[in-house]
């Protein structure tokens, strides 16, 4: 059980606060997200929660602030980012760094080689550190965070410039947690990665407290689906789904970004008016942040720092109600729920795949990536799940797996021209697509339609 | 216990400090045989004779193996600054200086061993290059040491000044959060002692006619022992209003 409350620091005076009066709670067996972009003060409020930093507010860990625990190590766990940006000394090995570390908290040796069989690190663990990569450096510093066996942890950034293979495990981790009654506080900028990780996610913007949420509110409220069309013929379809009352907008050159419309119904929409189709995906993208506003009176070079803290609620309240309304509308359509449905899966951990796209199913890509790039790569690789159809047989798409459509079932066979429900398999072969596709593809002249 | 178990995990587990150790006993055993083969053999003083076995050259301002035991306790300070293990669990004050009186625990005894060890090869050293020359050359055996009382106060005090270099330069180091400045405040502290506090304040004693007035022993100490102790007491002050080291 962690309790934060009021934490502000202000690093000079009569500047505007990095942190105003920052409170939540994190119970035990939970995970918490701080979310917020750069310069927000996540790491801020990691920092003044361990009190490596002075400020106001206190944090209290089981009851106790940081500085009173007994053990401090064997309770929090704490992976933050030191100014240097080194895990340890260069010339030394993992299982050296940790069997010294291991020594400073009085844990046996045998702790240490557990940690490392259970980052992974085991085979390098004779390695210097010299040679360790930045996913292997952070594995490092979890296996340095858990060493005293914490019941919280407090990470900063965990999977910031990591691969996706070393961010997926790191998800993994963090999910598989708190199974034993831990708390977790993670700090991230990508909101895909609060909705995945978190049990509430905590909002931060200019150091000021915008919205604090659970997970479903907050996949309702800031994450939006939306669906990426790409053809000759956008215009003609832009026009028709603008009249059926989609929103539409521009995606790049011959993109189209639908959001009220599912897959399917846009599919079934191309097909009955004969409107070519090389690409229909899906992907989340997030609704912009509710911005904490600054009074007048709290910009910089002013201040009385009273009238900010009477102020500031209120406008977040304001905003974060707005932006639930727009989401409401938004969310009119039947298929509206499918990305955030997937989210809710059990097996959370491969939910980047399904949010992204039916496409790039075993590419364990970035979250909100557009797909084109890597659905390339999948079609090319032979571990597609996916059948590639038959050059000769354009039209039997029908009998393609889709793990993230909507349960209603499509009675009418699939169109003869190639809607194919993915761009892995609508672009790179040229044989089925008939005859409207006289050149390529790329440029405004087929905006006409 | 578990702060020295660490500290001592941390230096030995280094590759520098071995390199340290070991290109400062080479070092002083070539300066040790360079200055044996520039002296008279026949006619060995005692201070001659503790100079050529501690290697001491007028250009340094400490003795050699001082120097590097200095740059060592700098390094293991401007370690714990470059890359905290855990740099949580150096907020507490109480922690903090567990970990820097470990520290000079650790370094001190690895201080007083490389004087230790510096002396025995830098004795041998010499006793070979004079032999291959001159006749043998009694240096540094039992019956020296027997006749010649000068000798043991100045091999202690070689020993002392080590350490207490050692010493300094941890605490230096922990007051400047800097290895280079630790070492630099080292290399300074013998001119600063000598030219500015210690003479002035012992001269003033010894005019009052103090009836303690410092003999030449307690004037040795008291030039080891003050600037430790006035960069401890700084030390201390500093790390109240800090988090970190």
């Amino acid at each position: 059980m962690i309790q934060v409350n009021g934490l502000t620091k202000v690093y000079r005076r009569g500047r505007r606060p990095a942190l105003l009066d920052l409170g939540f709670d994190v119970g035990p067996g939970t995970v918490t997200a701080l979310l917020g972009p750069q310069e927000a003060g996540k790491t801020t409020v990691l920092r003044l929660m361990v009190e490596l930093e002075r400020g106001k507010g206190v944090t209290l860990f089981n009851g106790r602030p940081y500085r009173l625990l007994r053990h401090p190590e064997r309770e929090v766990g704490v992976l933050l980012p030191t100014a240097h940006r080194r895990t340890g000394s260069l010339g030394r090995t993992a299982r050296g760094h940790l069997w010294m570390l291991a020594a400073q908290l009085g844990v046996p040796a045998r702790r240490a080689d557990e940690l490392l069989e259970q980052t992974r690190l085991a085979s390098v663990a004779e390695h210097r550190l010299r040679a360790f990569s930045p996913g292997m450096n952070r594995r490092l510093a979890l296996a340095v965070a858990l060493l005293g066996n914490p019941d919280a942890l407090l990470l900063d950034a965990p999977t910031e410039g990591l691969s996706p293979r070393n961010a997926d495990w790191l998800h993994a981790f963090i999910r598989a947690f708190p199974a034993g009654g831990g708390s977790v506080v993670v700090s991230t900028r990508s909101p895909q990665e609060a909705a995945l990780l978190a049990d509430r996610v905590v909002t931060l913007d200019e150091g000021r407290l915008v919205a604090d949420q659970p997970v479903a509110e907050f996949r309702r409220t800031r994450l939006r689906p939306e669906v990426v069309v790409r053809g000759p013929q956008m215009a003609r379809l832009a026009d028709l789904l603008l009249t059926q009352g989609a929103q539409v907008r521009q995606d790049g050159s011959a993109r189209l970004a639908v959001s009220g419309f599912g897959r399917t119904e846009i599919g079934e929409l191309a097909y009955r008016n004969s409107i070519l189709l090389h690409e229909l995906a899906d992907r989340v993208v997030e609704q912009p942040a509710p911005r904490a506003t600054l009074p007048a009176a709290a910009r910089p070079g002013a201040a009385p720092a009273v009238q900010v803290r009477r102020l500031t609620p209120l406008a977040a309240g304001a905003r974060s109600r707005s932006t639930a309304l727009n989401a409401s509308t938004a969310f009119n359509a039947p298929t509206a729920f499918n990305a955030p449905t997937a989210l809710n899966a059990p097996t959370a951990f491969n939910a980047p795949t399904a949010l992204n796209a039916p496409t790039a199913l075993n590419a364990p890509t970035a979250l909100g990536e557009p797909t084109g790039s890597t659905a390339l790569g999948a079609s090319s690789g032979s571990a597609s799940p996916h059948p590639l159809p038959e050059p000769g047989a354009p039209g039997d798409l029908t009998g393609l797996p889709q793990p993230a459509t909507p349960p209603e079932p499509v009675t009418r066979p699939e169109p003869p021209a190639p809607t194919g429900p993915s761009a892995s398999h609508g672009d790179p072969i040229p044989a089925p697509t008939p005859a409207p596709t006289p050149q390529p593809l790329t440029g405004p002249d087929h905006w006409n339609g | 216990m578990r702060a020295l178990a660490y500290e001592g995990r941390r230096l030995l587990g280094l590759r520098s400090s071995w390199l340290i150790l070991a290109v400062t006993l080479l070092a002083g055993s070539v300066l040790a045989a360079v200055l044996a083969r520039r002296a008279a053999p026949d006619s060995l003083t005692a201070p001659e004779a503790a100079r050529l076995a501690t290697a001491a050259v007028p250009v340094l301002p400490i003795p050699l193996a001082a120097l590097a035991a200095g740059l060592l306790g700098a390094l293991a300070v401007a370690h714990e600054v470059r890359c905290p293990g855990l740099p949580a669990s150096q907020v507490r004050y109480t922690a903090r200086l567990r970990l820097l009186l470990a520290k000079l625990a650790v370094i001190g005894a690895v201080s007083a061993l490389l004087a230790l060890v510096a002396l025995l090869l830098d004795s041998l050293t010499v006793r070979l290059v004079l032999s291959r020359t001159g006749p043998p050359v009694r240096l540094l055996t039992l019956e020296s040491l027997h006749t010649d009382h000068r000798l043991v106060p100045l091999l202690a005090t070689f020993v002392a000044l080590v350490v207490a270099a050692g010493c300094s330069g941890v605490l230096a180091a922990a007051l400047t959060r800097s290895a280079i400045a630790g070492v630099l405040l080292l290399c300074a502290l013998p001119t600063l002692i000598g030219q500015l506090a210690l003479p002035t304040a012992l001269d003033l004693l010894h005019h009052e006619g103090v009836s303690w007035a410092p003999t030449h022993l307690a004037r040795a100490v008291a030039v080891v022992l003050v600037p430790v102790a006035a960069l401890l007491a700084g030390c201390l002050l500093a790390q109240t209003r800090r988090r970190s080291f």
